[in-house]
C-alpha cells in the first residue's frame, strides 16, 4: 500500500474514535431526556415505592450523574451494553438473536436494489430526454415518494390475502430451507427496495450525466473507441465508486426502513424489537440497541471510506 | 460564480429571471400546483367539508366511497374525505415546521462550523454521531421519550434532519470563504459578521433550499411512519399516518379507509420531490444543463 493510502485510512480511523465516544454519550443521555423520573417511568405509574427504588438502584440512577456516565462507558468498554427489563436477556444477546432476520431483509433488498437501481439510472442518463428517461425517472420519483408502510399493507392484501403467493407475516430461518426463507422475506425486501431503487436510480443518473459530459468521454469517442468501450469502460469505473458510496447510504436506509417493514410483516427482527421496547418503556433495551446500530454505521462508513479510497485514486492525492 | 459580486446591483432582474424559468419548468409547475392545492385543502378544510372530522355515526360504519361519502367511512362511521382534509393540516404543518426549524438550525450551525475553524472538528463529529443512527430510529426514540404530541414529532424529526443540512451549509460556506471577492472584502476591513451576512449566507441559500424541499417530503413521510407506529400524532386527531394505522386492521374489508390518506401522502411527497428537482436544476450551477 502507498503511504498516502495508509495515511487516509489512519485519519479515518482516528476520526471514528470521537464519533463512537459521542454516540455512547448520546445514547446515555436518551434516558435523561425522559420528562420526570426515569425510575418511575420505567417501573410504571402504579409501581410500589419499593419497586421504583429497586429500578433506581438497578440502573444506578441513585448515583451522581458523572459517576453514572463513567459506569456506562466502562461497561461499554467491557462489551456490556446493558440488559433488557422485559426480555430477561442482555441487549447484546437480544440483538444477536434477531440479527439474522434484519440482516436477511437488508441483504436481500440491497441485492435487488443495486443492479436494478444502477441499470435504471444509467439507462435514463444514456437515453437522456427521451421517453425512456422520463418514464424511468417518474418510476424512481414514485419510489421515493410513496410511504413504504402503506404500499406494504397494499402488498399484503394483494399478494398474500388475494393471490396467496407468499405468507403475510412471520420469518422462516434460512436453516429450514432456502425456499421457505425466501418466501417469508421476498415481499418485505421488495417493498423495502422500492425507495432505495428510486434513490439509487436518481443518484446514478445524475452521476452518469456528469461522467458522460466529461472531456475524456469526448476524447474516447473522438479517437474512435466503440460506444460500448467508452460507456462501459469509463462509466463502469465511476459506477463502482458510486455503488460503494451508495451502499453505505442504502444499508442505513434499509435498516431504518426495516423498523417499519418488520412491524407491518410481523418479522421478529431488530426493528420490531426496538418498537416493542419503546412501547414497553424498556429504555435500557432501546438505549443498547441504538448504540449497537450506531456503532455498526460508524463501521460501515469507515469501510465505505476505505473502499472508496481504494477504488478512486484521485482521493488519495488530495 | 464570478458574477456573484454584482448580485446586489443585478438582484432584481436576476431574481425575476429565476422565477420566469421556474414558471416554465414543467416539474416545478406540476409540483407547485399540487402542493398549493393540498395546502389550500388543509386551510379551507371546514369550508370544503362541513362535517366534524371526529363525528362518529355508527349507522354509517364502513360505507364504501359514494356520492355521499367520497372516500367512504371508517369503523366509527367517520367521513374519510373530511379526515384526510383535516389530516393534511397536521401532516403539512409538521413537515413544514421540521423543514423551517431544521433549516434555520442547520444554517446557524453550518456557518459557525465553517467560520470558527476551532469548533469545526467538534461540531462535525457530533453531526457524524447523530447521523450514525438511522433518522427514523433517532426520531422514534426522541418522540417516544418526549411523549406522543405534535411538538415531540417536530422536535424529533428536526434533530434527525439537522446533521445533513449542516453538512450542506458548511460545505457551501467553506467554498465561498475561499472566493477571491470574500478574501478581498476581508482585506478591505469588512467585519466577519458582515461577510457572513452579505456573502456567505446568501451563497448557502440555494443548496439549502433545494435540500429543505426534500426534507419537507422526508419529514412528512417520517411523520406518517411515526404516527403509524403509534408514537406520533394520536387519534382521534387525524393525521394521514394514523388514519392508515387505524384503517390497517380493516384493510381487507374496508380498503378505502387506508387507501386515500396513502394517496394523499404520496401526492404531497411527489410534488415536493418534483419541486426539489426543479429548484436543484435551476439554482445549482453545477447541475446546469444536467437534466
Amino acid at each position: 500500500m502507498e503511504a498516502g493510502l495508509i495515511r487516509i485510512v489512519a485519519i479515518k480511523f482516528l476520526q471514528a474514535v470521537p464519533v463512537i465516544l459521542i454516540i455512547s454519550v448520546l445514547a446515555f443521555l436518551l434516558l435523561s431526556l425522559l420528562p420526570g423520573d426515569p425510575a418511575v417511568i420505567i417501573a410504571g405509574e402504579q409501581a410500589s415505592p419499593a419497586a421504583i427504588e429497586n429500578v433506581r438502584r438497578q440502573l444506578g440512577l441513585d448515583r451522581p450523574f458523572v459517576e453514572q456516565l463513567a459506569i456506562w462507558l466502562l461497561n461499554l468498554a467491557r462489551g456490556n451494553f446493558g440488559s433488557s427489563l422485559i426480555l430477561n436477556q442482555s441487549v447484546l444477546s437480544a440483538v444477536g438473536e434477531r440479527l439474522p432476520v434484519t440482516l436477511s431483509l437488508a441483504a436481500l433488498s440491497i441485492s435487488f436494489t443495486i443492479p436494478v437501481g444502477v441499470f435504471l439510472g444509467s439507462l435514463a442518463a444514456y437515453c437522456r430526454r427521451s421517453w425512456i428517461d422520463t418514464f424511468v425517472m417518474t418510476v424512481a420519483l414514485l419510489g421515493v415518494s410513496i410511504p413504504a408502510f402503506w404500499i406494504a399493507i397494499l402488498g399484503v392484501i394483494l399478494f398474500s390475502v388475494q393471490l396467496g403467493w407468499v405468507p403475510s407475516s412471520g420469518f422462516v430461518p434460512i436453516s429450514e430451507g432456502i425456499g421457505p426463507w425466501f418466501a417469508s422475506i421476498v415481499l418485505p425486501a421488495l417493498i423495502l427496495s422500492l425507495f432505495q431503487i428510486g434513490f439509487l436510480a436518481r443518484m446514478t443518473r445524475s452521476a452518469m450525466l456528469d461522467v458522460l459530459s466529461q472531456d475524456y468521454i469526448r476524447t474516447a469517442r473522438a479517437k474512435g473507441m466503440s460506444e460500448w468501450q467508452t460507456v462501459g469502460k469509463h462509466a463502469l469505473r465511476n459506477a463502482l465508486i458510486l455503488i460503494i458510496t451508495a451502499t453505505g447510504i442504502l444499508l442505513s436506509a434499509a435498516i431504518g426502513g426495516s423498523v417499519i417493514i418488520e412491524q407491518v410483516f410481523a418479522l421478529p427482527g431488530i426493528g420490531r424489537m426496538v418498537v416493542q421496547a419503546i412501547m414497553a418503556r424498556d429504555y435500557p433495551l432501546v438505549q443498547g440497541t441504538m448504540l449497537i446500530l450506531g456503532f455498526t454505521f460508524v463501521m460501515i462508513n469507515l469501510l465505505v471510506d476505505i473502499l472508496y479510497t481504494l477504488a478512486d485514486p484521485r482521493v488519495r492525492h488530495d | 460564480m464570478t458574477d456573484v459580486a454584482f448580485t446586489a446591483a443585478a438582484a432584481a432582474p436576476r431574481r425575476s429571471g429565476v422565477l420566469r424559468r421556474l414558471s416554465r419548468h414543467p416539474a416545478f409547475v406540476v409540483g407547485f400546483s399540487i402542493i398549493l392545492l393540498l395546502a389550500l385543502c388543509a386551510v379551507l378544510a371546514p369550508l370544503i367539508s362541513p362535517i366534524d372530522p371526529s363525528a362518529m355515526k355508527v349507522r354509517f360504519r364502513f360505507r364504501p366511497p359514494s356520492s355521499a361519502f367520497w372516500f367512504g367511512t371508517d369503523q366509527f362511521g367517520r367521513d374519510i374525505f373530511t379526515r384526510v382534509l383535516y389530516g393534511a393540516r397536521i401532516s403539512l404543518l409538521a413537515g413544514f415546521a421540521v423543514c423551517v426549524i431544521s433549516g434555520l438550525c442547520s444554517a446557524a450551525i453550518g456557518v459557525i462550523a465553517a467560520q470558527f475553524r476551532k469548533l469545526d472538528g467538534a461540531i462535525m463529529r457530533l453531526m457524524d454521531a447523530l447521523m450514525s443512527f438511522p433518522a427514523i430510529l433517532l426520531a422514534l426514540g426522541i418522540a417516544a421519550a418526549l411523549g406522543p404530541r405534535v411538538s415531540s414529532v417536530i422536535i424529533a424529526l428536526t434533530v434527525a434532519y439537522i446533521p445533513a443540512g449542516v453538512r450542506i451549509v458548511r460545505a457551501a460556506a467553506l467554498t465561498v470563504r475561499e472566493m477571491d471577492y470574500v478574501q478581498a472584502a476581508q482585506i478591505s476591513g469588512a467585519s466577519s459578521l458582515r461577510i457572513v451576512a452579505r456573502h456567505i449566507l446568501p451563497n448557502c441559500f440555494s443548496p439549502l433550499l433545494v435540500h429543505l424541499t426534500f426534507i419537507f417530503a422526508y419529514a412528512m413521510l417520517a411523520e406518517a411512519a411515526l404516527s403509524f407506529l403509534g408514537v406520533g400524532i394520536q387519534p382521534p386527531v387525524a393525521s394521514w399516518g394514523n388514519i392508515i394505522a387505524e384503517g390497517r386492521d380493516y384493510a381487507t374489508e374496508a380498503w378505502w379507509v387506508m387507501l386515500f390518506p396513502g394517496i394523499a401522502i404520496s401526492l404531497a411527497a411527489l410534488s415536493l420531490n418534483l419541486l426539489g428537482d426543479a429548484l436543484g436544476d435551476l439554482l445549482d450551477p453545477r447541475l446546469k444543463g444536467g437534466a
